[in-house]
């Protein structure tokens, strides 16, 4: 085959040969006639100049329309191509993400409900409260799920219907009475007794994408009938007729910019919309339209206008929590209404729908009056449209906005108790499993004590920083709250803003421990049979590592105090004292225990380990102190109850984890010596240091980190107060943590620890250890092994027994 | 100087005799004694009247009476876990009820988790305390959970300790 070019040459010369044949035979017939020759010689002369420029242009112009011809062909071939390539990757670039967000349902995760039967300590208020909490609001008529009514001593609430893990409860009336603090009657609506019930738990968060998008899912029948029939009333009138775009809403829109000069007007449908939210730009470029029409188009014949609308519901944008930003209508209502969207009224749907224009400009708690007036408007709209009858368009234009501002909207957002949910999850579930399945999560947090730490946290941190003239902001704190007997965590606070999503210390602050360390010891030495009682040796001390190097530790306050019983070392935290008795029971005996009750290895392997010169995060002082505070056994804290799937089956059950880890009477032992620590001791200044409360303070050097471990009966709690950049603070364990806990008991006070009655308890003078009676000034009451064996305290009336007169007897 | 040595020697035999009758507890002197009259029982003629049965008091708080109502029933159809999650949720009310650690440590004996099983066990031995039925139910039910284990003769041993709690 020949090259076009050579082609178009060889044409050429055969073209050329053609002429001088023809130019010949004319020469020829020219010679023959004479009469010919004479007439026209001079006309033959022009018609053969005229008929060789005439082939020349007619060529030249066949050739250059040849070659354009195919040059159009070619163009429309590539751009066909191209134009193909393009529409297949946006279909696949549209449909992929379409279905990919629509079925990507978040996991919700929820806290513990509240247990409502007769003899539950919890008063009207509180529980008006934990209603509040959960978006339910006052009605007299109880007209809908999610509503109360107070009066008098009881309380009547519809509440909401919930699937719980053992099966969903409908929602129903409950007529609820208290007396004297304490819940004395539940009943039904036909006046029955209601043994147990529960209210429906707080939704507390979602595992949305890192871009920090989070949504409720709504299906279609949840969306209500208002909301879709307004949303295409004020957004996209003509949403059921076109097909992705609107050729009348762009030239208004182009129009509208023409005249203004600038792109003020965008003449979106709700598909466009949709598409426009999925690519998160609000570039304003007719590239961009063009891009977002072709979108519109390829979804509008990939999928009904249903599966669209309700797409649209669960993706727009409405607004912004912090880091959180607040997509869909199922989330949007409980940001701004704190209540599920079935429970909107009129007026809030409105109002959540002038929100789309502009979730920044109509901010209905930033700016109420423009968001009012745009909100009436479109109840105008809505009443034009005949979407709602005159007298509920009164009704709703009367309404306020309506819009809460509680720190619960949205669901209560507790993003450090989330950290460690996720922590927990990770061990069995992917991130995109979290992301995408709909999965629900049973947690045990309790919103009432978090919302209570985290408030004596701020307020506490406040006061002290105002107290000492420190910067404002410049002490952080972390604490977690777990019950006693089964170890799961009730609260976890991760620094002084709870709603933050930051640094989470709870979890990942690891600071020297300090004093708190200490009960470890005096456990090492009960378990090898010293007593409360046993004499230690408060003197100075030098101990050489194997380097060579020297430790000289010295006591908080620089003193010494010679011989005195265990139990007032544990209790006034003495350094030298507590060395003294850890070497007396050996460093590898405490180090092996210590590894016992955390699972863990201490770093630190020098006898600076006695006295807390090892770096813990709260989370893993919450898991030693689990030991003492359950009664001897050793529970990992945790957060997580069960994991359902969107179908309700349970796909995990996280059940309670504990092994023994201490002798009963033993760890009774050391529970009644911490109990001694907050009486008589470090936590004597707190109100509640002689309610029957155990714990230990804590103080790293130089007052970097205050620390504060204690239990009652139900709950143990670990507060830390330290600064970011760890410069100390000036804080010891009692006046910085100490001061935390005792704000969160303020309001609900302690639960003293009950006492098995088979103790062994002996009333000892607290200085000497010596026995002594209740006569006697400074006496504790604690078991001791061998009470016989103790010397008496003179003049306290106590009496020799017969064995100590045979002994004494012995002796002499 | 041998006045002192006889009476230190009349002291140690009295002390060396009070050291060997350590051993029953309360509840072990209990459970004895219930033996010996069983044993007391067997000698006469007529067939021993049945030891009525000892069941512990049931839990006081009223929620978690009711779940554990709810659990034993799904303990008898056979459906050790939903027992599991209404038992985990009657020790959140009611976290030192002995007997839901007790009927906890069965249902999870009855799906095969020994060890899970044996913790609840002595759970329930710690928070039983001095209530001598509860202590004794729970160590009836750490006799089931040797068995299981394999360690008959330790489960007979206390078995035979505890008949006389057993519900």
């Amino acid at each position: 085959m020949l090259h076009p070019s050579a082609q178009s040459r060889q044409d050429g010369h055969k073209v050329n040969r053609k002429i001088i044949s023809k130019l010949q035979d004319s020469y020829l017939v020219t010679k023959t006639p004479a009469s010919r020759k004479a007439k026209g010689s001079g006309r033959r002369k022009n018609s053969k100049s005229s008929k060789k420029t005439d082939s020349w242009f007619k060529r030249l112009g066949k050739w250059i329309l040849r070659a354009l011809l195919k040059l159009m062909l070619w163009t429309t071939l590539f751009a066909t191509l191209v134009g193909l390539g393009f529409g297949y990757y946006l279909d696949r670039t549209i449909t992929k993400t379409f279905e990919g967000r629509r079925w990507s349902v978040p996991a919700q995760v929820f806290a513990q409900p509240l247990e409502i039967y007769a003899g539950q300590r919890i008063n009207k208020a509180q529980l008006v409260e934990e209603l509040g909490r959960l978006g339910y609001r006052s009605d007299a008529n109880l007209t809908a799920p999610g509503s109360y009514n107070s009066n008098g001593a009881t309380l009547s609430t519809h509440l909401r219907g919930f699937d719980f893990m053992e099966g969903s409860r409908p929602s129903q009336r409950v007529k609820i009475s208290f007396q004297n603090g304490v819940i004395n009657r539940v009943q039904a609506k036909d006046n029955s007794e209601i043994p147990l019930i529960r209210l429906d738990p707080a939704t507390i968060g979602s595992f949305f994408p890192s871009h920090g998008e989070d949504r409720l899912i709504l299906t279609p029948e949840q969306v209500p009938p208002l909301l879709a029939e307004g949303l295409k009333a004020i957004e996209d009138r003509n949403f059921d007729d076109h097909r992705g775009f609107s050729i009348t809403g762009i030239l208004r829109a182009a129009w509208v910019n023409a005249r203004s000069g600038t792109r003020a007007q965008g003449g979106s449908t709700l598909t466009q919309q949709l598409v426009k939210s999925y690519f998160l730009t609000n570039e304003r470029t007719y590239e961009r339209k063009l891009r977002e029409v072709a979108m519109a188009i390829i979804l509008e014949l990939r999928f009904s206008k249903e599966d669209l609308l309700t797409a649209y519901i669960n993706e727009i944008f409405l607004g912004q929590n912090g880091a959180r930003a607040i997509h869909g209508f199922g989330l949007g209502s409980q940001f701004y209404f704190n209540k599920p969207i079935n429970e909107l009224a009129v007026h809030e749907i409105a109002t959540m729908i002038s929100i789309i224009r502009g979730p920044s400009y109509y901010n209905p708690f930033r700016h109420p009056e423009r968001a009012l007036a745009r909100r009436n408007r479109i109840l105008d709209t809505f009443l034009a449209d005949g979407l709602i009858s005159n007298p509920r368009h009164q009704d709703a234009i009367g309404s306020p906005l309506g819009v809460v501002s509680s720190p619960n909207s949205g669901g209560a957002y507790y993003p450090a108790f989330m950290d460690i949910v996720r922590a927990e999850l990770s061990e069995r579930y992917s991130a995109s499993d979290l992301r995408s399945q709909g999965l629900r999560i049973f947690t045990t947090l309790k919103p009432r004590e978090q919302e209570n730490a985290q408030k004596a946290v701020t307020s506490t941190l406040q006061m002290i920083e105002k107290e000492r003239k420190l910067a404002q902001g410049s002490l952080q704190a972390a604490s977690v709250i777990t019950d006693t007997q089964t170890g799961e965590i009730l609260a976890l606070i991760g620094g002084r803003k709870g709603r933050v999503d930051g640094f989470n210390r709870a979890l990942n602050a690891s600071r020297s421990v300090g004093s708190v360390i200490k009960p470890v010891i005096v456990l090492t030495a009960l378990e090898a049979g010293l007593d409360w009682s046993t004499l230690v040796n408060d003197t100075p001390i030098t101990m050489t590592s194997d380097s060579g190097e020297l430790w000289t530790p010295r006591n908080y306050d620089g003193k010494t105090r010679g011989e005195l019983p265990m139990i007032r070392a544990l209790a006034m935290s003495l350094n030298l004292a507590m060395v003294d008795l850890g070497n007396t029971v050996s460093l590898g005996e405490v180090q092996r225990r210590f590894t016992d009750l955390t699972g863990y290895a201490p770093k630190n392997r020098y006898p600076s380990f006695f006295l807390g010169a090892e770096s813990m995060s709260p989370l893993q002082l919450t898991e030693l102190y689990g030991n003492f505070a359950s009664g001897g056994f050793h529970t990992t804290p945790k957060a997580v109850i069960a994991v359902l799937n969107e179908r309700g089956q349970a796909l995990s059950h996280h059940p309670f984890d504990l092994t023994q880890s201490i002798r009963p009477e033993t760890v009774a032992s050391l529970n009644r010596g911490l109990e001694i620590v907050m009486s008589h001791g470090t936590g004597r200044s707190s109100p509640f240091s002689k309610q029957g409360v155990a714990g230990k303070t804590g103080t790293s050097n130089d007052n970097r980190d205050s620390w504060y471990a204690g239990f009652d009966n139900s709950k143990l709690s670990v507060v830390w107060v330290g600064r970011d950049d760890n410069k100390s603070t000036g804080l010891t364990g009692t006046s910085g943590a100490l001061r935390i806990w005792n704000n969160m008991h303020v309001s609900s006070g302690v639960d003293p620890i009950v006492h098995n009655p088979a103790d062994n308890l002996v009333e000892i003078e607290f200085a000497t250890g010596m026995r002594a009676a209740k006569s006697c000034a400074d006496v504790v009451v604690i078991p001791i092994r061998r009470p016989d064996t103790l010397p008496i305290k003179l003049g306290c009336g106590v009496r020799k027994t017969f064995g100590q007169r045979l002994r004494s007897i012995f002796n002499n | 100087m041998n006045i002192k040595l006889c009476i230190s020697l009349l002291c140690i035999i009295f002390i060396g005799g009070c050291a060997g009758n350590q051993g029953p507890s309360a509840s072990d002197s209990r459970a004895s004694s219930g033996q010996s009259r069983t044993a007391e029982n067997s000698n006469k003629p007529a067939a021993p009247p049945k030891p009525a049965k000892i069941k512990p008091a049931p839990p006081k708080n009223s929620a978690a009476k009711i779940l554990l109502a709810q659990a034993d029933t799904a303990l008898t159809q056979q459906a050790p876990a939903q027992a599991i999650v209404l038992l985990e949720r009657a020790i959140r009310i009611d976290p030192r009820e002995a007997l839901l650690w007790i009927r906890l440590s069965r249902a999870h004996l009855a799906q095969g988790h020994t060890q899970a099983a044996s913790q609840h066990a002595r759970k329930a031995i710690a928070l039983a305390g001095s209530d001598a039925v509860k202590t004794g139910q729970a160590w009836l039910q750490m006799a089931d959970v040797l068995e299981a284990q394999g360690e008959r003769q330790q489960a007979a041993s206390l078995r035979r300790r505890y008949a006389r709690y057993a519900g």
